[in-house]
């Protein structure tokens, strides 16, 4: 049973004052010391966090209302710009970089009375599936310690089931959100493209970053995702938001979901495959009438995205050039090495090796026949989706093919790990709203449904995930 | 030879078990053969990738990213046998074009020494550099 009460209800009690914001900050920071040995968390905020909760106690006893997350604490994984603690992205490169400015996403949880506790700890620069890509230390697994906790935002991921927030705030560039939900048992929600400003959080690939919680049921991240999306003068790539997340409704009944047939295919592990296949089932006694649906260029999207990834990082990341903030090298005597010294011992093996990735496929003579190939077939991607969610209303599948793996079992091998990603880069490629949504257990380790819908329509895709949510439970 | 079959990818969530892999990378490797660009990265690749990187690496480094990058793209070199005619390129997926805003000044509130808080090495004001020319 979690310490936590829906986020809903925690705001109206703290609203009313029967809750204090600062007891529940305080209950944060024991239960983030209390799990200390998971490695979950890379810096905490207590003085600013409690200075808040004050803040907003003292104004809920001058009869104000403070907010829809009134008091809420909430852990921010750290590649997010927080004021009053470091912002790290999990490398050593930004470490003790102090941000500026806010990020949008945090200006907007605060100000409907949200309080950051905490920042999580992630692969470096959001680089990985596992933590295991971190600069500082890689998360355990909530159920097995022995085991990763997936990632990228797998700080955040096991914050969450260990109970130390309501919630908590993670990227998506290839599944960082879903992948993680999956791996330690909550929800993950990837909003569709541009509809949470990515102003304030460190560039991955811009093209297909987004920003969506995790928490513990399908209606605490809508009201996450409510309060955090909308367009922002900030962010060009931002959209209009929608009415509708908080308490959207879904019917299962007579709705049409096509189990994606790529996902179900050999490679799947045994123990996935069976409870997503029990997961299907009951969506159809449910009332939702199931199909098989084939989308041939699926198993085409790793590929696409391990060319424009690494080639987005390799720009992104040409920044940390060791002059205007970030580690610089204290060897070097001219500009030329203090870059290249700057940049070869401040990035983490896997931020180097999508660097070079990236260079190689944008470089002259290549660019053709690899990024503008990978663009080319991204476009034949959302041409097959496109066609798909013209005969059904969702998509589903498992979110990975197997579940958390053991900590070190694919450090040594990219391409491996790389390929934890297989079944979550097609919304990201794509654009579209995907989740990750507690399926079931597996010999104890959590497995998640993957269920995604046409662009845009996060209302419904939420509408839908609760009532999933609701039959599986 | 015809080109790579695609049920090649179709069964790579099972590279997750190592034997497989091996298996899938002597597949991908025979496959990378027959094909116009053969990602087989040299010692002096990397050399100029770093460079063109900027990136300082160490010998251990130089010899660990000449296989792993190698496999990486033959890998990805899979999408060469998409049949993609007459379709266009996908650069974004916002839907969105030509995002513009009024011209004019707009205060975001952030104190200039905040911004110098991070920097390596200032002098006064400016942001301090190493000699560039030797």
């Amino acid at each position: 049973m979690s310490q936590w009460l829906p986020i809903e209800q925690i705001a109206r009690s703290v609203n009313s004052g029967e809750l204090k914001a600062q007891d529940l900050v305080k209950q944060s920071l024991k239960s983030i010391s209390d799990n200390k040995d998971f490695d979950a968390i890379i810096s905490t905020l207590e003085d600013n966090a409690l200075k808040r909760a004050s803040e907003i106690d003292k104004s809920v006893a001058t009869g104000k209302t403070a907010g829809r997350l009134a008091g809420v604490p909430f852990i921010a994984k750290d590649n997010f710009l927080v004021f009053g603690a470091d912002t790290t992205a999990a490398s050593n490169i930004l470490r003790g970089f102090q941000a500026p400015y806010q990020a949008t996403a945090i200006n907007k949880l605060e100000a409907e009375g949200a309080i950051c506790v905490a920042k999580a700890n992630l692969d470096a620069f959001a680089h990985g599936t596992s933590t295991e890509n971190s600069d500082f230390m890689t998360t355990k697994n909530p159920h097995d310690k022995a085991r990763v906790p997936g990632g990228s935002s797998g700080g955040s991921a096991a914050a969450v089931v260990l109970d130390m927030a309501p919630f908590a705030l993670g990227t998506d560039t290839g599944g960082s959100i879903r992948q993680p939900a999956s791996f330690s048992g909550c929800v993950g929600y990837k909003p569709t493209y541009g509809l949470v400003s990515r102003s304030g959080v460190v560039a991955m690939a811009s093209s297909t970053d987004v920003i969506g919680p995790l928490a513990r049921t399908v209606e605490d991240a809508a009201i996450v995702l409510d309060v955090m999306s909308g367009k922002d003068p900030l962010d060009g790539t931002t959209i209009e938001k929608q009415d509708g997340y908080v308490n959207a409704s879904g019917d299962l009944k007579g709705l049409k979901v096509g189990v994606i047939k790529e996902y179900m295919k050999e490679g799947l592990s045994d123990g996935v495959r069976q409870v997503i296949e029990e997961a299907v089932s009951k969506l159809k006694a449910g009332g939702a009438e199931i199909s098989e649906v084939s989308l041939p260029s699926i198993d085409m999207a790793l590929a696409v995205y391990y060319i424009i990834c690494p080639a987005e990082v390799s720009s992104n990341l040409a920044r940390y050039d060791g002059q205007r903030f970030g580690y610089s090298d204290p060897e070097a005597t001219t500009l030329e090495a203090s870059y290249k010294l700057s940049r070869g011992h401040g990035f983490g093996k896997e931020a180097k090796r999508r660097i070079m990735i990236g260079t190689y496929v944008l470089s002259s003579g290549y660019y053709d026949a690899y990024y503008k190939k990978a663009q080319i077939v991204r476009t034949k991607l959302i041409n097959e989706f496109e066609t798909a969610l013209k005969n059904v209303d969702f998509l589903i599948g498992p979110v990975a093919p197997t579940t958390a793996f053991k900590i070190g079992e694919n450090i040594s091998d990219p391409l491996k790990m790389y390929l934890c990603d297989i079944m979550t880069v097609a919304a990201n490629m794509i654009g579209n709203p995907a989740i990750s949504i507690p399926a079931g257990l597996s010999e104890n380790l959590p497995v998640g449904l993957q269920v995604m819908a046409g662009k845009s329509k996060d209302k419904e895709l939420l509408g839908v995930s609760k009532q999933i949510e609701e039959i599986l439970a | 030879m015809s080109p790579p079959p695609t049920k090649l990818l179709l069964c790579l969530p099972s590279l997750l078990e190592h034997s497989k892999l091996k298996t899938i990378h002597l597949i991908a490797k025979r496959c990378a053969k027959i094909r116009l660009i053969m990602a087989k990265l040299s010692r002096d690749d990397i050399l100029k990738l770093a460079l063109l990187a900027r990136l300082d690496l160490t010998d251990e480094e130089i010899e660990e990213f000449t296989v792993e990058l190698s496999e990486v793209l033959q890998y990805v070199e899979l999408l060469q046998s998409v049949d993609t005619d007459g379709l266009k390129p996908t650069n974004q997926v916002s839907g969105l074009t030509n995002v513009t805003r009024e011209d004019e000044e707009i205060d975001y509130g952030y104190d200039p020494h905040d911004l110098l808080k991070n920097l390596p090495a200032v002098e006064g004001d400016l942001i301090k550099v190493k000699r560039m020319i030797n």
